[in-house]
Parts: C-alpha cells; structure tokens; sequence
C-alpha cells in the first residue's frame, strides 16, 4: 500500500511540475530563470522567462502562452544572453538581485568577423550563430561563449554592481 | 563583411530583437546615434557590423547624459527603452540645479530644488545653495580626506579627473541610505571603474532613526566613498568583504554614532555560518562581518586593511567572477607572520575575552557570544539534547556553554572528537568576571578544566572553532562522560548551522542545489525566529538516526525525495505550488485508502 501511494504522489509531482504540461504546444520546451547567479529551471512568478529547446530558437517570453517554433539552421546553436548590473546588500532591508541592462549593446566576435546586437527592454538578446567559440564584450566586460549545433547556450554578462545600504 | 554565407542566419535571430524605431525623430537619432558610439559603430538597426578595435571614444560623457535626461520625456518610447540603461544616474524629481562643486573640488552635489527629491531648501548664508548641500559636500571632503588621507587608499576614480558625482535624491520609500554604482571602465578592459553615489536627500525620514539627519549623512558618506574607492581598486570584489570594511570604516571615522554595533547580533547569532557568508541583514553576512577587520586592525594596523584591498586590485578573474576575499586575506597574514586560520581563531577568542584595545570605551557595545547550547546537566552524554555535536563551514565558530549545578562534576572533562582543521579551548569565567582560558589536550582529546563547580564559577565555555578552509567539520563532545558520541557521516551532513540530515543523505551531497535550497530557506526564514529555532532543534535531534537508515537504502532515498519535493519547491518557488501538491496527494490519499478502510470496517471482527 505503501508503494502505490508513492506512485500516486510520484504521478501527481510529475503532472504538477511547473517546467512542463503548461500547453499542448510547450511538450519539449524547458523554462529557465535568471536567479541573481545563473539560470536555473523553472520559473518567475513574474518577470521574463527564457523557453529553451534543442534544435530551436530560444525564446524570451513573460506570459505562459507557447513560445513560437522558429527551427535553428542547420549547423548552427542558439544562444541567450543576458545583461545586467547586480544588486547587492541593504541596511534596512535586502536589495540583492539585479538590475537588467535595457538596450545594452553587446558585440560578438568570432575571429576577424564581428557583429553587435541590441538587449531588449529586459536585458536579453537571442541568437543563432555557427556552432563556434565567440568572445562577447560589454562596456569593459568580455565573456567567452560556445555555440554547439542544436544546443542552447546561456550567457550572463554582469557589467557592475550596485552597492546598497 | 560577411564573407561566410552562414552568417546570413544572423538574421534569423536580430529581426526578432530588433527595439529600434526605424521613424524616430531628430532627438532619437541624436541621442541613438551618440551613445552607440561609445561601443560600436552600426547602423540603426541590429545587423551584423565591423566595428573599429578600439573601445570607448568619447571619455566625458557628463554633457551627453545630462542632455540625454533634460530631453528624456521628448524621446519615443522605443528609444527611451534602448537608452534606459544610460540613465542609471537617477533623474531627479526636479529641474537639476548646477552641481555644486565641493569646497577642495573632489566632489560635484547632484540636486533639485523641486519635488521629493528636494533637500530642505534653508539657505542662511543667502549664497542660492541649500545649507544641506553644502553640508553634504563637507561631510564627503571630511570623508575623502580621512579614507584617502589618514587610512591612504587611493581616490576613487572618476574620468578625466572630474569631481566624484553624489546625488541626492528621496530614497526612504525605497529603504535604503543610499548606493554607490560602478560606472565605466577606466580604461578599456580595465578592472578598476568609476562610480557614482546617491544618497537620501535630507535623512530625514523617521525610517533612519535614531540616525537622521547629520548621523546618517555621515555614516552613509563614509561607507558609500569607501566602495567607490573599492570600484577603483577592482569592482570584482567580494560583495561580504567590501560591506564588511565599509561598515568598520564608519566607526573609524565618525566614532560616536556606533551603528555598525547594530549588525554583531546578527553574526554572533548565526556564528556557524562562514565568515564569507553572503551579505544578509538577518544572518549578520557582510555587514555584521566588521568586526573581524576590527580584530586585525588591531594586531596589525587599519593599514593591513587597505594592504588587502590592494592585493586585490592586482587580480584578475577570467571568467568576470568575483575574486573570493578570504585567500587574499589569508596570503596577506601570512606575509605578516600569521596566517587566515591563526587569526580566525584568535578573533573568536577575542569575541568571548573581549580584550579588544582599540574603541575601548564601546566594547559594550559588543554584544556578547550567543552559544549554540548550553548544559547544566550532567554528565553531558550522546544523548543529550541539545546533541553535543556542532558541524562547521570554514571559518565559523560555535560557543558551548556548561554551567555549574547540583549534578555537576568538581572538575570538569570535556572529552572531544574533531575533524582536522577545527580547534577546540575552554574558558572558565568566574562570578566576578576573571576568564581563565583551558587549552585542548591534543593527546587526549580532553580539556579539563577544575574547580568547576565551586561557588565562584559562573560559566564554562567551549570554543569550538573551524579554522580551516573545508566545510562540514564536526566536533562531537561530551562532559564528565568518557564516551564520545557516534562520529557522523564524514561531515557532510550536519547540524548547528551546516545542511540537513534527511536531506542530505536523500539528496546524496551536502552540495545538492536542492540542499542548498533548503538550507537557505533554514537560514532565511528558520532561523530567524525562535519558534524556527525550536524546529530546527528538534529536527537536528530526532533526524540523525533516520538519515543514517535513509542513506542506506536507495528505495527510501528516492521516496524521501519525492516527499522532499514539494518542500523544495515551496522553498524555491511560491508556496501556493506546495498547498496544491500536498491538496493533489491528500486526495489522491484519501480515495486511495478510502475503499479499503470501508472494506475493512465491514470485515466481522476476529473470533466471530
């Protein structure tokens, strides 16, 4: 008895994960979050979360609605990279977290080649590149980033920090 | 440009992020065009481009920034999102007045004679500068003069050597003194940035209490300079270490306000947590953290402080991570003779002699050590409750305290078991006060401390103290007991600040993001509060035997994970998922047992 009533508790964690069965059209897709530190699975009560999913366009999203399937092309990976300031301390009350860098522009280059792209109003920018080594730069910040064929990679690229007390 | 056909893809993902206004009128394209050249140089939209080699082209960016805000509310709302970020210097509530230029010209004062962010407008000199303006930039050429000056650390940077800009502006609905934000670059790829500082307007909001007006003005003018000058030396600091100096600088400079005696409950409650913990109001991380630059200036001079600020300033970090504090530290004290460890556990020790030599008159205002447990039992034996077991992370202390009674023993033995790296001493205190310290028996693992139960002890206290940089060390113990309780599971698994038993050995690593999870909801909402500390002890005491049976059998540890999991995702979550998982399982519960309890009600009783 013992058994089953794990397997039912079991069933009903598997259905009631938040990453997964939010939609018929979200099967594959993954959502990740930026946590302060890194991106970690799952999701924001509010706030953008980024839908990842092997052979596709990562997407940034704020609703639950199903992110459109934009195939990658072939040979190439996706990436997601985000840009912000970190927030840190607090006398009266915690401020830690981190402040996005809206519009920041952030070069990509790639041996002699290079190409620059916007964030958006969040922070973000996805792209699809060539399966490669790449160096980002931001302000004085440069970042390596490794695009795999299919895969998604993350990004983070912190530009300072904000000292609050 | 593009000589590879495959970065046509490239277009594939900018048509989906492009924010620009294609139709954006002259002041958009002005201001569009100016800022992109600081980093790039593109066309409007977001293609793929050749920019130049070189970085930054335009050093002062003051003029440009303050166009950019006087034109602000004429921009599109596209644009107005692509340059947000440019406006990170606070627009204030008001028309901004012209800086004024402190009186040695180190600092320009940012503020509005309008709005909420207005400070208060007396002005008894007739000069058409507010009285508190003038006095902000007072309080920073004291400050600048003192940090830079007496203590020698370096200016913060600024570009072109223009005044450190201070704003002021209404920050009490936001709660908080105030922020210093690093800037730009000094040079390109450079680690030591600018910076800029805002600060409450008038401080005088009763939210700052009993630290308003001048009181807080200067605290937050001591502690904001000195991050801007750590932005210069290198802005991958460690975030507890630069909150640790700044707050034990503000002592320094402005003695009697004594704030920063505010913060040492915290730590000397959550002792068991590392030095480098981060920064928290409620474990006492970062700020509470002051007083051991406190224990070192002391021994060796406010200078060494400095000495490790410029150690830093020399490193680099390849990923962009922030440099970790303790090994410099530790590199500096070594070259002084000492070493991290060696002084770690003469600054605990000082925390209960309380021989402090400097600030002497306000050594009471240090509060005393929190113990993790006390006894006046005896003999204190394994099963004792509280367990006479403490784990600790690197550089964490625990204070122990056995206090005389009718069972206690004429002389006291404490008998220890210790992972390699924590150091255990006793200190008998007497009735008047006098603290005579028991070094540890290494041979036998005891501390003997006689005469304990005389009229004129008062307390005994055991220092138990994680010197070393490996978590997980346990110390086990007992008193007026020969018989060590049973060693834990190698230090992984822990109590008294370390990570959860059940957890743990579900989980299978102390380092399990999910432990992890669940030892920062301990410590964040658990610990906090005393009916959080009653469960947590309980918890540490019933759970030992039940995670050693999990950890055996790999069928309970993936059930215990199951039932862990709600738990986890409450803690990472919303506790709203956590009611609807266990709401699911209750009915799922219910109708499972349902049937076979009726079933089992109609069954004739035995013997029928």
């Amino acid at each position: 008895m013992v058994k089953q009533t794990v397997a039912l508790f079991l069933m009903a964690v598997v259905l009631l994960r938040p990453s997964c069965g939010e939609g018929s059209g979200m099967q594959s897709w993954k959502k990740y979050f930026f946590d302060g530190q890194e991106f970690r699975e799952g999701a924001l009560s509010s706030g953008p979360s980024v839908y990842q999913r092997d052979g596709y366009l990562p997407m940034i999203q704020t609703g639950n609605e199903a992110p459109r399937e934009d195939k990658l092309p072939p040979g190439t990976g996706g990436a997601v990279v985000f840009c912000h300031i970190q927030s840190a301390g607090g006398k009266l009350q915690n401020h830690g977290g981190y402040i996005p860098l809206a519009g920041a522009a952030v070069e990509i280059r790639n041996g002699d080649r290079m190409m620059a792209l916007r964030a958006d109003a969040n922070g973000y920018f996805v792209i699809a590149l060539p399966a490669g080594e790449y160096e980002l730069r931001l302000q004085g910040v440069r970042r390596k980033m490794r695009v795999e064929t299919g895969k998604t990679t993350f990004v983070t690229v912190r530009t300072g920090k904000r000292m609050v007390d | 440009m593009i000589r590879n056909p495959r970065w046509i893809f490239f277009f594939f993902a900018l048509l989906s992020l492009t924010p620009c206004d294609a139709s954006a009128a002259g002041l958009d394209d002005y201001y569009l065009g100016r800022f992109d050249s600081q980093y790039v140089s593109h066309e409007r939209t977001a293609l793929a481009i050749a920019a130049p080699e070189d970085g930054l082209k335009e050093r002062c960016l003051t003029p440009l920034h303050r166009g950019l805000r006087r034109d602000w509310s004429k921009l599109s709302s596209d644009t107005q999102k692509i340059l947000a970020k440019h406006l990170a210097k606070p627009a204030l509530s008001g028309q901004e007045a012209a800086p004024f230029i402190s009186a040695e010209g180190h600092f320009a004062i940012h503020y509005t004679a309008s709005g909420n962010d207005a400070p208060p407008p007396a002005d008894a000199n007739g000069n058409r500068v507010p009285d508190w303006v003038e006095t902000v930039a007072s309080v920073f050429e004291f400050v600048y003069s003192r940090e830079t000056g007496s203590f020698g650390y370096s200016p913060a940077p600024t570009l072109s050597g223009r005044p450190y800009d201070v704003y002021l502006q209404d920050l009490a609905g936001r709660s908080e003194y105030g922020y210093s934000e690093s800037d730009t670059p000094v040079t390109p790829d450079s680690n030591s940035y600018t910076s800029f500082i805002v600060i409450d307007n008038d401080f005088a909001n009763h939210l700052y209490a009993p630290y308003t007006g001048l009181k807080g003005l200067q605290l937050s003018a001591a502690h904001e300079y000195h991050h801007a000058i750590q932005y210069g030396y290198n802005y991958l600091f460690d975030i507890w270490y630069a909150e640790a100096t700044s707050t034990w600088i503000e002592d320094e400079l402005y003695d009697s306000i004594n704030q920063i005696y505010n913060y040492l409950p915290a730590y000397l409650r959550n002792s068991t947590l590392s030095l480098d913990t981060p920064v928290s109001l409620s474990t006492g991380g970062g700020y509470g953290r002051w007083i051991f630059n406190r224990h070192l200036a002391e021994r060796y001079g406010a200078g060494i402080i400095k000495v490790v600020w410029e150690r830093l300033k020399t490193l680099s970090s390849p990923d962009g991570a922030d440099i970790p504090m303790l090994p410099i530290i530790d590199d500096v004290l070594r070259s002084n003779g000492s070493s991290l460890g060696s002084d770690f556990l003469s600054f605990t020790k000082k925390l209960y002699v309380r021989d402090w030599t400097s600030h002497t008159d306000e050594i009471a205002n240090i509060h005393t050590v929190l113990p993790v447990a006390d006894y006046s039992s005896y003999p204190v034996m394994a099963a004792a409750f509280p367990t006479p077991s403490v784990t600790l992370p690197h550089n964490a202390f625990a204070y122990v305290t056995f206090t005389p009674s009718a069972t206690a023993p004429q002389d006291l033995v404490l008998t220890l078991g210790t992972n390699n790296g924590t150091t255990a001493v006793a200190f008998k205190k007497d009735t008047g006060g006098m603290i005579t310290e028991y070094p540890l028996n290494p041979g036998a693992g005891t501390i003997t401390i006689s005469g304990f139960n005389t009229p004129g002890t008062a307390e005994v206290a055991l220092l138990i103290s994680n010197t070393g940089i490996s978590d997980g060390r346990t110390t086990n113990f007992t008193a007026d007991s020969p018989a060590l309780p049973p060693p834990s599971n190698g230090g992984s698994s822990s109590s008294g600040g370390g990570g959860c038993f059940i957890a743990t050995a579900a989980y299978g690593s102390y380092l399990h993001h999910k432990v992890l999870i669940l030892r920062e909801f301990r410590d964040r909402h658990l610990l906090t509060n005393a009916p959080g500390r009653i469960l947590v002890a309980l918890y540490y005491h019933l759970s030992p035997p039940l995670a050693d049976v999990i950890a055996r059998h790999d069928l309970l540890r993936s059930g215990c994970r199951i039932l862990l999991t709600p738990v986890v995702i409450a803690a990472e979550y919303h506790s709203l998922t956590v009611l609807l998982l266990l709401t699911v399982f209750c009915v799922l519960t219910g109708m499972f047992l349902a049937p076979r309890l009726k079933s089992s009600c109609r069954q004739p009783p035995l013997g029928k």
